[in-house]
Protein backbone atom coordinates (compact mmCIF):
# COMPACT_ATOMS: atom_id res chain seq x y z
CA UNK A 1 0.00 0.00 0.00
CA UNK A 2 2.82 2.40 0.92
CA UNK A 3 4.58 1.62 -2.38
CA UNK A 4 1.34 2.24 -4.25
CA UNK A 5 0.89 5.65 -2.57
CA UNK A 6 4.49 6.53 -3.41
CA UNK A 7 3.81 5.60 -7.04
CA UNK A 8 0.73 7.85 -7.12
CA UNK A 9 2.77 10.82 -5.85
CA UNK A 10 5.28 10.26 -8.65
CA UNK A 11 2.48 10.60 -11.21
CA UNK A 12 1.08 13.66 -9.43
CA UNK A 13 4.34 15.53 -10.11
CA UNK A 14 3.65 15.12 -13.81
CA UNK A 15 0.16 16.60 -13.45
CA UNK A 16 1.28 20.08 -12.31
CA UNK A 17 -0.22 22.67 -14.67
CA UNK A 18 1.57 25.62 -16.23
CA UNK A 19 1.48 28.66 -13.97
CA UNK A 20 0.78 31.49 -16.45
CA UNK A 21 -1.26 34.45 -15.21
CA UNK A 22 -3.99 35.81 -17.48
CA UNK A 23 -5.90 38.98 -16.75
CA UNK A 24 -9.50 39.61 -17.68
CA UNK A 25 -9.48 42.28 -20.43
CA UNK A 26 -10.46 45.78 -19.36
CA UNK A 27 -13.66 47.32 -20.69
CA UNK A 28 -13.49 50.91 -22.04
CA UNK A 29 -15.03 53.28 -19.48
CA UNK A 30 -17.42 54.73 -22.10
CA UNK A 31 -19.16 51.35 -22.32
CA UNK A 32 -19.78 51.19 -18.59
CA UNK A 33 -22.26 54.07 -18.58
CA UNK A 34 -25.82 52.75 -18.17
CA UNK A 35 -28.54 53.96 -20.53
CA UNK A 36 -30.49 56.83 -18.93
CA UNK A 37 -34.24 56.91 -18.32
CA UNK A 38 -36.24 58.46 -21.13
CA UNK A 39 -37.14 62.13 -20.77
CA UNK A 40 -40.81 62.86 -19.96
CA UNK A 41 -42.91 65.67 -21.47
CA UNK A 42 -43.97 68.33 -18.99
CA UNK A 43 -47.68 67.93 -18.21
CA UNK A 44 -48.08 71.71 -17.92
CA UNK A 45 -47.49 72.28 -21.62
CA UNK A 46 -49.75 71.81 -24.62
CA UNK A 47 -47.26 72.95 -27.25
CA UNK A 48 -46.38 70.45 -29.96
CA UNK A 49 -42.86 71.92 -30.20
CA UNK A 50 -42.18 70.93 -26.55
CA UNK A 51 -43.46 67.40 -27.23
CA UNK A 52 -41.34 67.08 -30.38
CA UNK A 53 -38.33 68.44 -28.48
CA UNK A 54 -38.62 65.72 -25.83
CA UNK A 55 -39.33 62.98 -28.36
CA UNK A 56 -36.32 63.88 -30.52
CA UNK A 57 -34.10 64.05 -27.41
CA UNK A 58 -35.28 60.56 -26.52
CA UNK A 59 -34.50 59.36 -30.04
CA UNK A 60 -30.99 60.76 -29.64
CA UNK A 61 -30.64 58.94 -26.30
CA UNK A 62 -31.74 55.73 -27.99
CA UNK A 63 -29.07 56.19 -30.67
CA UNK A 64 -26.38 56.84 -28.01
CA UNK A 65 -27.50 53.77 -26.06
CA UNK A 66 -27.53 51.67 -29.22
CA UNK A 67 -23.94 52.73 -29.96
CA UNK A 68 -22.90 51.43 -26.53
CA UNK A 69 -24.76 48.12 -26.95
CA UNK A 70 -23.25 47.62 -30.43
CA UNK A 71 -19.84 48.47 -28.98
CA UNK A 72 -20.32 45.82 -26.24
CA UNK A 73 -21.07 43.22 -28.90
CA UNK A 74 -18.02 44.32 -30.90
CA UNK A 75 -15.86 44.30 -27.72
CA UNK A 76 -16.96 40.77 -26.85
CA UNK A 77 -16.31 39.42 -30.36
CA UNK A 78 -12.87 41.03 -30.58
CA UNK A 79 -11.75 40.04 -27.08
CA UNK A 80 -12.98 36.49 -27.58
CA UNK A 81 -11.01 36.17 -30.82
CA UNK A 82 -7.88 37.50 -29.09
CA UNK A 83 -8.48 35.20 -26.08
CA UNK A 84 -8.82 32.12 -28.28
CA UNK A 85 -5.55 32.85 -30.07
CA UNK A 86 -3.62 31.85 -26.92
CA UNK A 87 -3.29 28.05 -27.09
CA UNK B 1 2.51 17.89 -4.66
CA UNK B 2 2.29 21.31 -6.29
CA UNK B 3 4.33 22.73 -3.41
CA UNK B 4 7.22 20.51 -4.47
CA UNK B 5 6.87 21.60 -8.10
CA UNK B 6 6.72 25.21 -6.92
CA UNK B 7 9.90 24.79 -4.83
CA UNK B 8 11.62 23.25 -7.86
CA UNK B 9 10.62 26.25 -9.96
CA UNK B 10 12.47 28.56 -7.52
CA UNK B 11 15.81 26.84 -8.09
CA UNK B 12 17.79 28.11 -11.12
CA UNK B 13 18.03 25.60 -13.98
CA UNK B 14 21.86 25.45 -13.95
CA UNK B 15 21.93 24.70 -10.19
CA UNK B 16 19.35 21.92 -10.62
CA UNK B 17 21.34 20.45 -13.49
CA UNK B 18 24.57 20.27 -11.48
CA UNK B 19 22.95 18.97 -8.27
CA UNK B 20 21.20 16.13 -10.14
CA UNK B 21 24.33 15.18 -12.10
CA UNK B 22 26.34 15.22 -8.86
CA UNK B 23 23.76 12.88 -7.26
CA UNK B 24 24.08 10.41 -10.15
CA UNK B 25 27.89 10.57 -10.16
CA UNK B 26 28.04 10.20 -6.36
CA UNK B 27 25.67 7.21 -6.62
CA UNK B 28 27.83 5.54 -9.28
CA UNK B 29 30.99 6.24 -7.28
CA UNK B 30 29.33 4.80 -4.15
CA UNK B 31 28.30 1.61 -5.97
CA UNK B 32 31.74 1.26 -7.55
CA UNK B 33 33.42 1.85 -4.18
CA UNK B 34 31.17 -0.77 -2.60
CA UNK B 35 32.05 -3.28 -5.30
CA UNK B 36 35.81 -2.61 -5.39
CA UNK B 37 36.03 -2.09 -1.59
CA UNK B 38 35.18 -5.75 -1.00
CA UNK B 39 38.70 -6.76 -2.02
CA UNK B 40 40.58 -4.00 -0.18
CA UNK B 41 41.49 -4.85 3.42
CA UNK B 42 40.23 -2.49 6.19
CA UNK B 43 38.04 -0.62 3.64
CA UNK B 44 35.85 -3.68 3.05
CA UNK B 45 34.02 -2.93 6.36
CA UNK B 46 32.46 0.13 4.68
CA UNK B 47 31.84 -1.56 1.32
CA UNK B 48 28.29 -2.70 2.20
CA UNK B 49 27.04 0.70 3.50
CA UNK B 50 28.82 2.52 0.61
CA UNK B 51 26.99 0.31 -1.89
CA UNK B 52 23.61 0.95 -0.22
CA UNK B 53 24.20 4.72 -0.07
CA UNK B 54 25.38 4.61 -3.69
CA UNK B 55 22.23 2.81 -4.83
CA UNK B 56 20.01 5.28 -2.93
CA UNK B 57 21.85 8.28 -4.42
CA UNK B 58 21.70 6.79 -7.93
CA UNK B 59 17.97 6.06 -7.67
CA UNK B 60 17.32 9.58 -6.32
CA UNK B 61 19.51 11.08 -9.05
CA UNK B 62 17.74 9.19 -11.85
CA UNK B 63 14.34 10.07 -10.34
CA UNK B 64 15.25 13.76 -10.15
CA UNK B 65 16.71 13.62 -13.67
CA UNK B 66 13.25 12.60 -14.90
CA UNK B 67 11.65 15.37 -12.83
CA UNK B 68 14.24 17.82 -14.16
CA UNK B 69 13.35 16.97 -17.78
CA UNK B 70 9.66 17.51 -16.98
CA UNK B 71 10.51 20.78 -15.19
CA UNK B 72 12.51 22.06 -18.19
CA UNK B 73 9.67 21.17 -20.58
CA UNK B 74 7.22 22.83 -18.17
CA UNK B 75 9.29 26.03 -17.95
CA UNK B 76 9.62 26.19 -21.77
CA UNK B 77 5.85 25.75 -22.13
CA UNK B 78 5.18 28.37 -19.44
CA UNK B 79 7.54 30.80 -21.18
CA UNK B 80 5.85 30.22 -24.56
CA UNK B 81 2.40 30.73 -23.04
CA UNK B 82 3.54 33.82 -21.13
CA UNK B 83 4.75 35.39 -24.40
CA UNK B 84 1.44 34.60 -26.09
CA UNK B 85 -0.49 36.06 -23.13
CA UNK B 86 1.60 39.25 -23.21
CA UNK B 87 0.99 39.60 -26.96
CA UNK B 88 -2.74 39.01 -26.52
CA UNK B 89 -2.89 41.57 -23.69
CA UNK B 90 -1.25 44.16 -25.97
CA UNK B 91 -3.71 43.32 -28.75
CA UNK B 92 -6.58 43.54 -26.28
CA UNK B 93 -5.44 46.99 -25.09
CA UNK B 94 -5.10 48.24 -28.67
CA UNK B 95 -8.55 46.86 -29.56
CA UNK B 96 -9.99 48.74 -26.54
CA UNK B 97 -8.31 52.00 -27.60
CA UNK B 98 -9.69 51.60 -31.15
CA UNK B 99 -13.16 50.76 -29.89
CA UNK B 100 -13.23 53.67 -27.40
CA UNK B 101 -12.26 56.05 -30.21
CA UNK B 102 -14.93 54.60 -32.52
CA UNK B 103 -17.57 55.00 -29.77
CA UNK B 104 -16.53 58.64 -29.21
CA UNK B 105 -16.75 59.39 -32.95
CA UNK B 106 -20.19 57.75 -33.24
CA UNK B 107 -21.49 59.58 -30.14
CA UNK B 108 -20.18 62.89 -31.47
CA UNK B 109 -22.07 62.31 -34.72
CA UNK B 110 -25.33 61.62 -32.81
CA UNK B 111 -24.85 64.70 -30.59
CA UNK B 112 -24.22 66.87 -33.66
CA UNK B 113 -27.38 65.52 -35.26
CA UNK B 114 -29.27 66.25 -32.01
CA UNK B 115 -28.17 69.92 -32.14
CA UNK B 116 -29.22 70.18 -35.79
CA UNK B 117 -32.68 68.76 -34.98
CA UNK B 118 -33.10 71.14 -32.02
CA UNK B 119 -32.25 74.08 -34.29
CA UNK B 120 -34.78 72.91 -36.86
CA UNK B 121 -37.48 72.69 -34.15
CA UNK B 122 -36.65 76.26 -33.04
CA UNK B 123 -37.10 77.49 -36.62
CA UNK B 124 -40.57 75.97 -37.06
CA UNK B 125 -41.63 76.30 -33.40
CA UNK B 126 -44.06 79.19 -33.87
CA UNK B 127 -45.63 77.62 -36.95
CA UNK B 128 -46.29 74.19 -35.42
CA UNK B 129 -47.48 75.62 -32.10
CA UNK B 130 -49.94 77.90 -33.91
CA UNK B 131 -51.43 75.05 -35.93
CA UNK B 132 -51.60 72.38 -33.21
CA UNK B 133 -52.26 72.10 -29.50
CA UNK B 134 -51.54 68.80 -27.74
CA UNK B 135 -54.14 67.34 -25.41
CA UNK B 136 -52.92 66.49 -21.87
CA UNK B 137 -54.10 62.88 -22.37
CA UNK B 138 -51.76 62.51 -25.34
CA UNK B 139 -48.88 63.70 -23.16
CA UNK B 140 -49.86 61.22 -20.41
CA UNK B 141 -49.88 58.33 -22.90
CA UNK B 142 -46.53 59.42 -24.31
CA UNK B 143 -45.02 59.70 -20.79
CA UNK B 144 -46.41 56.32 -19.75
CA UNK B 145 -44.80 54.70 -22.77
CA UNK B 146 -41.49 56.38 -21.90
CA UNK B 147 -41.44 55.10 -18.32
CA UNK B 148 -39.45 51.98 -17.52
CA UNK B 149 -41.61 49.08 -16.42
CA UNK B 150 -39.90 47.05 -13.73
CA UNK B 151 -40.42 43.29 -13.75
CA UNK B 152 -42.25 41.81 -10.80
CA UNK B 153 -40.04 39.93 -8.37
CA UNK B 154 -40.81 36.22 -8.16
Amino acid sequence: MKKFLALITVFLVGCAGTNVARHFPEVPSDLQKPCPELELVSTTTNKLSDVIGVVTDNYAEYHLCRIRVDAWIEWHKTQRTIFEEVK
Amino acid sequence: MWQMAWMWSLIPTSVLYWVINLLIVAGLVGIAAGWIGKWIPFVNTYAGPAKIVGIILLVLGVYFKGGYSVEIAYRAEAERLQKLVEESEKKSEQANIDLAQAVKDREAAVNNQKVVIQERIKIVKQKIDADCRVDIEAIDILNDSAKTIKAKKK
